[in-house]
């Protein structure tokens, strides 16, 4: 027999942007609230420190079981986690925002698309995931940076080797600031100050990270969200005789013989940018044969990101790598293209680094290192310190850069899995050696102007942060959504978060996910009375 | 009773010294041919820098076996951006780590006419050159990927903040929490 559930709104996904809707929607407005997560629930926080130390001694996951084993996809996946929090229960909390150029990038540069939406639009909602993630962030330059309000929290101060660092930068020409991160500066929201433990990629055991099981606890807490858990949503199912989505149904996980069925005044997919194309992809029916919100065409396509090369460079100057590896500077210069022979945007970023100065057991000859040897050779090669310097540059995508259904491989109850494709517009393809080249030659200056020389360079094929794959546009024939995440073709269902991305930007883009989907809360919250009263907490 | 944090119990453990301490440490290890915590300290007394003294290169080999002997082989490894795949822990080569200090003393005895562990500093230095000389010793990251006991005890110690520190003469207290300090200062020089 089917259990049903029923609620006002349904949320599909319990990563950061499901929690971002939840919580938008909940604390203003009366609504049951129903979230379905495929995954189990996270660690505590209390059990996080002995499982940071069994990551740092053996480098054993400090989220075990985060994932389901038989749900998986072919091609570069950005990660495996399934679990309450999604992947932002591991992410490293750097928040920068995108800049205002990524909304038009046709209108400025005559390449790719414009968002419907534009940098001012969605401001306010970039201040509003700031306070809710808690961002600790300094000022760049406004003509670089621009901001309506302040961040919510001083920034992470710079430690001995970002400072020396930075004026390294600013002698090569280049302004760079503490880089804005979802990690308390001070104590926030109840949550600990940072005390730079340096794990906060994968694990932070004290909390002073963001990450979204802290929005879902005090939730459940307030009993303002239901949060159902280990429930793989299979189909959205249109009513018939209209477009409005009425059920969602799917299993438990842990007891698959029974089926589960949601019904909801609104539908929220919170998947990420596969599994929600995914599902809508999946939704296929005889009146809807490519799968729901699918008039377009366009669910699963245009998957973005963006690729990065990095280089270690020796510098003149003692650093003492280990004070805060994981902080960084970083500059908004590049994000603004100069008039030049090809399209290159990019971010950059510097970190303290080991490398070039890490212990070793054979010399260069090959001879042993023991004992005072050993600890010799690694002091004299610490003498100078070595600085990471990355730049993100934007990938613009092509149409069948995308997620698609692969029939050849499926899950155990039937359905197929996703097959993941990126690919490059022909004009990134073209843009890509000279764009690499650039950076390099960046890298050479910087070096040159410290005085410094380059250890290694490396280029990363892989597209981080992705997105798309439902994006947004005003025109129902080459667009999923509307600039809210409603879907064009199912006015109750929306769509939010990364999948709705029209480009992915240069820089990291967690901060933008988070306020996509709280402009998209605002919305799907109108349709539900206010508060007048706090919820009885009983 | 007031529980015994791990630090301290290995600290107990190593001002133990000999005897009763190396019977436990031994049995802390995981079945088959134990490694000898003696044979390590007898090591560790030649590859690890003399400025932790001899009690900080026991402290050292019973941190190292304590490591050895919570190992789990088979656990999910934390599993990294842009590929859909699982790993875990490959097993860790104990009996061949076992089996190089148990070489080592054999060598001793036959060349020397005693134990590894009984050999001056020199002479274990010597037989430790000989035994590493073709083998691809390197500093590993994770020290179960070590070729030879030697390369892993070193690596052990110098993933710790306790070798970053020593190394860049200051207190770093990598990996640590610290508090998070208000400017750019440096970190305090190291005194011991």
């Amino acid at each position: 027999m089917t259990r049903v559930v029923e609620a006002d709104i349904c949320i599909i996904g319990s990563g950061i942007s499901a929690a971002m809707v939840a919580e938008h929607v909940a604390e203003d407005r009366v609504a049951r609230i129903v979230v379905v997560e495929a995954g189990g629930e996270v660690p505590p926080l209390a059990a996080r420190y002995a499982l940071r130390q069994r990551f740092l001694d053996y480098g054993e996951t400090p989220w075990p079981k985060d994932h389901i084993e038989e749900l998986t996809a072919t091609g570069p996946l950005q990660s495996r986690s399934m679990c309450v929090g999604g992947l932002a229960m591991h992410w490293g909390g750097v928040t920068p925002r995108f800049s205002p150029e990524d909304f038009r990038l046709q209108t400025l540069y005559g390449v790719h698309a414009d968002w419907p939406i534009g940098y001012d639009d969605l401001d306010p909602f970039y201040q509003e995931a700031e306070v809710r993630l808690g961002v600790a962030g300094e000022q760049g330059p406004p003509e670089l940076d621009p901001r309506g309000k302040p961040f919510p929290m001083p920034a992470l101060p710079l430690t001995y080797n970002l400072a020396l660092l930075k004026d390294w930068a600013a002698n090569a020409g280049i302004p760079m600031w503490s880089q804005p991160s979802a990690k308390n500066s001070i104590p926030y929201h109840g949550r600990a100050q940072c005390c730079r433990n340096d794990t906060c990629f994968p694990i932070c055991p004290v909390g002073a990270k963001y990450s979204p099981d802290f929005t879902w606890n005090a939730l459940r807490k307030s009993r303002r969200v239901e949060l159902v858990t280990r429930t793989l949503v299979r189909r959205l199912i249109p009513a018939a005789g209209s477009t409005r989505i009425e059920r969602a149904v799917g299993i438990s996980l842990d007891d698959r013989a029974v089926p589960i069925e949601f019904r909801a005044k609104t539908f929220v997919l919170a998947g990420g940018y596969v599994w929600s194309s995914y599902l809508l992809l999946l939704s296929q029916s005889s009146r809807f044969p490519n799968g729901v919100a699918n008039s377009s065409g366009l669910v699963g396509k245009y998957l973005t990101g963006h690729r990065n090369v990095q280089a270690f460079v020796k510098l003149p100057m003692q650093l003492y790598p280990g004070i805060n590896e994981q902080h960084s500077l970083v500059t908004k210069k590049f994000m603004r293209p100069a008039k030049g022979d090809f399209y290159l945007r990019h971010d950059l970023r510097i970190w303290e680094s080991t490398v070039g100065a890490e212990p070793r057991l054979r010399d260069d000859s090959g001879g042993l290192l023991l004992g005072d040897g050993l600890l010799t050779d690694w002091q004299r090669r610490a003498e100078r310190g070595t600085a990471r310097v990355r730049a993100y540059y934007d990938v613009l995508p092509d149409q069948e850069s995308a997620v698609a259904l692969d029939a050849s491989k499926r899950t155990p109850w039937g359905d197929p899995l996703p097959k993941l494709t990126f690919r490059d517009s022909p004009a990134s393809i073209e843009a890509r050696g000279p764009t690499e080249e650039r950076i390099k030659s960046l890298f050479a200056e910087l070096a040159r102007a410290g005085k410094g020389e380059i250890l290694r360079t490396m280029v990363d094929a892989f597209q981080d942060h992705p997105a798309g794959g439902c994006r947004m546009g005003h025109d129902p024939t080459t667009s999923v959504t509307d600039g809210y995440g409603r879907t064009h073709d199912h006015e109750n269902l929306f769509v939010v978060g990364a999948p709705t991305c029209v480009s992915g930007s240069c820089a990291n883009a967690t901060l933008t996910f988070s306020a996509l989907s709280l402009r998209s809360a605002a919305m799907i919250a109108e349709a539900f009375p206010h508060r007048t009263r706090p919820p009885r907490n009983t | 009773m007031r529980k015994m944090s791990r630090k301290t119990f290995i600290g107990s453990l190593a001002a133990l010294g000999g005897g009763p301490a190396d019977l436990l440490l031994a049995r802390l290890n995981i079945p088959g041919r134990p490694l000898d915590p003696a044979s390590l300290r007898a090591i560790g007394r030649v590859v690890l820098p003399s400025a932790l003294g001899a009690p900080g290169v026991d402290r050292v080999v019973a941190s190292f076996l304590m490591w050895v002997r919570n190992y789990h082989t088979g656990a999910e490894v934390l599993h990294g951006y842009g590929t859909a795949e699982l790993t875990s822990t490959p097993e860790m080569p104990v009996r061949r780590w076992a089996g190089q200090l148990h070489d080592l003393d054999e060598v001793a005895r036959a060349t020397h006419g005693k134990p590894f562990t009984r050999l001056t500093v020199e002479a274990r230095e010597t037989l430790i050159r000989n035994a590493l000389k073709d083998q691809r010793v390197q500093v590993v990251t994770v020290p179960v990927e070590a070729e030879h006991v030697i390369a892993a005890l070193v690596s052990h110690f110098v993933s710790s903040a306790e070798a970053r520190d020593l190394c860049y003469g200051a207190v770093i207290g990598k990996e640590r929490c610290r508090p998070l300090g208000t400017g750019p200062n440096r970190p305090p020089r190291r005194t011991s």
